[in-house]
């Protein structure tokens, strides 16, 4: 008989995994569990282009103290975890805001709106980046006109100018293939509100999930321009070449005066005031140790 | 056994069948339920732009003022990779179903399922890989496009995808043709492949067709593979060779970006409920084609 | 004649391509997966989290290995039940109903939802509604969505194989129904359904579309909290590919992965055998 007395178990389990699903059906509040959670583990998560930077950092920072009561004898001798997640500056804002993530991770500046949505956050600025206009190394306007004017790469990306060809005669006549992020990312917005000021960007252009995606394209294909991310651009030395806008070539100093126009923060956002230990990891963030891990990536740590 | 003790036969007054049946029921409010809660979630959407203009509108940009909403280019996008898909996989599929159908030696066809159930367990972002850093590499470099990326490449992959799906669907077709015919054939004297293609085709010709719609609705809600391929553009394809953003790439791409309740995050949804639809509509398509292929041949 | 000879050659050849069309197909995947990934295929690329600049360039894939078993483990425990219990309702007590007709359709229909949608579905209901965030369990139920038809199709399947006699047996015998499910057709009908649950397996274990949404996130230490977010084989693979992180690396994720299907189908066609063989 044991094996319907089995059956029966597994009858019984099925009852309770239906309660179960019955509860769970209500819009349940598993809020405490959620907040026992989020007290354990520091979550982070937004821009494409800041995301690889924190997660190396989360990286050193869980490697080095291993336990919370390590970085702070107060805390108890629990294991740090941090999680680090993409997804753009978009998800990164609104993630903050709907309680998703701890810590969001922004590479534009936050609109008004979103700062009305989070009036006791903070907002931690970890450095700049800009974006750069990037060609293929392989590309002869490298050589034929290093040089854009603001206007004529709001023309190439608005696909005005279809060919290389169109922009300079000395150029081949093949066709200009346009990297842009998609409407997620930061860059997108950044690039919009700084360069194309309402101008439609072409709907030819490839859209690429991520600032590494994008970089990639321009490393691979011939004939691509992009929006790459100065940053990106570093850690590619070699595989991605940069035009100047406006005679302004950007480099670190340039971008951090001010010279360099299509700049951008990157920042940190919460939604309320970190507690202690989301406090403990901003503040090895913006560390000397942080901040060389920014430095590293090619971006700009923010000026003393 | 104490542990059971307490869950002795008194304490179950359910009988299993009906206890069976309220969770089969369930199954299908789930299904229900999924319809119910996409559409309104949605809802706005279907009031502002409205259902025509949402559906055959060619610009996007959610976040724009005012907001474009139109998915016809992403819903064109779709069409032409999922269709592309299964006019490359069918001669290949019904080629390869008459072959395990009829041909294959037992211990050929022994090893040709499980190869099946294992490319259809491959999980698509593997296809999607491997599509982008080799076919769209060769495509780069046989062809000189500025480019690789496709719908044509997507399509490319697609029909490895749906391969499996169409020739077990049409595999099962062939094999529910009643032996008479088989035997009476043979008693004529005519050829095998003669008979396969002038009597048992025909005969199962509305399986077969079920298969591709099949097929046609697998190839239309894949995912990754067509992200990864299709190129991501807001352009309306003109041809096989344009770039595009199929539906469920479109989904994939911007709901992570999208704000919880804006109307770009309800656009989202609209357009997964549209997808959704259209899938199922092939679905009850395919099986209403089945439905009839029965009351043609097999009747006892 | 001759003419006829020849066309009847030329379409034999025809389908012998086709069908070992098929076997090239697979074996040429398998082969250069091998081929590129076989490489990164060390011990610590196995035992070790991602490392280096930008993550993931070095280092391993533990913890997507873990995040993977522990999201399929949630999905296959949540659908298991329900779906073996419609799978019994429609071989078992179903008969030829309308209610049937129904259910098998609702199934059916199921079995066609694009993941994306699901994904979706998981996103609204179980990361916003419910507030669970992007965590492990809201990527389970997501796949526990997307499986559930395929273990009731395959469970189905398995107890309609079972002998018609065993039942017509039991009924004149005078055993009662559960008593002959329990102790007749579902022990007949195991290997199979185990076996299904195996492919029900694999599916959920390389489906990114639902879990990119819900669950699945580019670093984080290890698994197993409920409400954590987890790393995820398939959307490593996605991370590192789309991200032009580590090529090497990405074929190495994607040969895990598919060697962690394949692994699954065998034991699949393994239970099948042993059927065959005890029937």
């Amino acid at each position: 008989m044991r094996k319907s007395k089995l059956f029966q178990v597994l009858l019984g389990l099925m009852v309770l995994l239906m309660l179960a699903g019955c509860g769970q059906s209500e819009p349940a509040k598993s809020e405490p569990a959620r907040q026992e959670s989020t007290a354990q583990s520091i979550k982070i998560g937004g821009s494409s282009t800041l995301a690889p930077v924190i997660a190396k950092c989360a990286d050193d920072f869980t490697e080095e103290y291993k336990t919370w009561n390590k970085v702070d004898p107060k805390l108890p001798e629990e294991p740090i975890v941090i999680f680090v997640s993409t997804g753009g500056s978009g998800f990164g804002v609104k993630s903050a805001i709907d309680g998703t993530v701890d810590i969001g991770l922004v590479s534009r500046e936050v609109k008004d709106t979103e700062k009305g949505k989070m009036p006791n956050g903070k907002i931690i600025k970890m450095g700049s980046d800009a974006l750069t206009i990037a060609v293929n190394p392989k590309n002869p306007v490298i050589q034929v006109k290093p040089d854009l004017t603001n206007d004529e790469v709001k023309r190439i990306f608005a696909g005005e100018i279809k060919t290389w060809q169109e922009l300079d005669a000395k150029l081949p006549a093949r066709p200009v293939v346009l990297a842009i992020r998609d409407l997620g990312g930061g860059a997108s917005q950044v690039f919009d509100e700084l360069v194309m000021k309402k101008t439609p960007i072409a709907k030819e252009a490839l859209q690429l999930p991520s600032m590494g995606a994008l970089a990639g394209k321009v490393a691979e294909n011939a004939d691509a321009i992009g929006y790459v991310s100065f940053g990106l651009v570093k850690q590619n030395q070699g595989k991605i070449s940069v035009l100047s806008v406006d005679g302004v070539t950007p480099t670190t100093e340039s971008i951090a005066s001010g010279q360099y126009k299509i700049a951008r923060p990157l920042l940190l956002v919460t939604k309320e005031q970190p507690n202690e230990r989301q406090q403990l990891f901003i503040d090895y963030l913006l560390s000397k140790k942080g901040l060389k891990v920014v430095e590293d990536m090619g971006f700009i740590p923010p000026a003393k | 056994m104490s542990d059971y003790a307490v869950l002795n036969k008194k304490s179950f007054h359910l009988s299993t069948g009906t206890f069976c049946l309220v969770i089969a029921c369930c199954a299908t409010l789930l299904l229900l339920s999924l319809l119910v809660y996409m559409t309104l979630v949605s809802w706005p959407v279907w009031f502002s732009p409205g259902p025509w203009g949402f559906l055959t509108g060619t610009d996007w940009n959610p976040l724009a003022a005012p907001p474009q909403l139109g998915i016809g280019t992403m819903i064109l996008s779709t069409l032409w990779t999922a269709l592309g898909a299964v006019i490359l996989a069918t001669p290949i599929g019904l080629c390869c179903a008459i072959f395990l159908a009829e041909y294959a030696p037992s211990w050929l066809a022994q090893l040709l399922r499980p190869v099946l159930n294992v490319l259809t367990g491959i999980p698509s972002v593997v296809y999607g890989f491997l599509g982008a850093a080799v076919l769209v590499k060769y495509f780069e470099i046989t062809f000189n496009m500025a480019s690789g990326e496709s719908l044509f490449c997507a399509s490319l992959v697609l029909t490895v995808m749906v391969l499996p799906y169409i020739v077990s669907a049409s595999e099962s077709a062939l094999r529910a043709i009643p032996l008479k015919y088989r035997q009476t054939s043979l008693a004529l004297g005519v050829s095998k492949p003669y008979f396969t293609l002038r009597v048992l085709i025909p005969l199962a010709r509305n399986g077969l067709l079920g298969a591709l719609i099949l097929a046609f609705g697998r190839a239309s809600g894949e995912t990754m593979a067509v992200l990864m391929l299709a190129g991501n553009t807001m352009v309306l394809p003109s041809s096989w060779f344009s770039k595009g953003e199929p539906l469920s790439a479109l989904i994939a791409l911007e709901l992570g970006t999208s704000e919880v309740g804006s109307l770009h995050y309800q656009s989202l949804f609209a357009a997964g409920l549209v997808l959704l639809l259209f899938v199922l509509s092939i679905n009850l398509f395919f099986t209403w084609f089945r439905r009839d292929r029965r009351n043609e041949v097999g009747k006892p | 004649m001759k003419l006829r000879l020849m066309l009847d050659f030329f379409w034999l050849a025809i389908f012998w391509a086709a069908g070992l069309l098929l076997l090239v197909v697979l074996f040429g995947i398998l082969g250069y997966l091998f081929y590129q990934g076989h490489t990164s295929l060390t011990q610590d690329f196995f035992f070790s989290s991602p490392r280096g600049l930008p993550l993931g360039a070095e280092g391993g894939i533990f913890p997507a290995i873990q995040g993977t078993l522990f999201l399929v483990v949630i999905a296959v425990f949540t659908a298991v039940l329900p779906g073996l219990a419609t799978a019994i309702y429609l071989a078992e007590y179903a008969g030829k109903s309308k209610v049937n007709t129904v259910i098998n359709l609702t199934i059916q229909c199921m079995a066609g939802i694009p993941s994306i949608v699901t994904g979706l579905f998981g996103y609204a209901l179980f990361v916003v509604k419910m507030g669970f965030g992007i965590s492990l369990l809201a990527g389970g139920l997501s796949l526990a969505i997307m499986i559930f038809p395929v273990i009731v199709v395959t469970a189905r399947d398995a107890l309609q194989a079972v002998n018609r006699d065993y039942r017509w047996v039991g009924i004149s015998l005078g055993v009662s129904r559960r008593y002959l499910l329990s102790r007749v057709i579902l022990p007949q009908a195991a290997p199979s359904i185990l076996g299904g649950l195996l492919l029900a397996m694999g599916y959920a274990a390389g489906a990114t579309a639902p879990i990119m949404v819900t669950a699945a996130v580019i670093a984080t230490p290890s698994a197993g909290n409920l409400f954590e977010p987890v790393m995820a084989l398939p959307y490593h693979l996605y991370i590192l590919f789309s991200q032009q992180i580590s090529l090497e690396k990405a074929y190495g994720t994607a040969l895990v992965l598919v060697l962690l299907l394949l692994t699954l189908n065998v034991i699949a066609l393994w239970f099948k055998n042993l059927k065959s063989k005890g029937a």
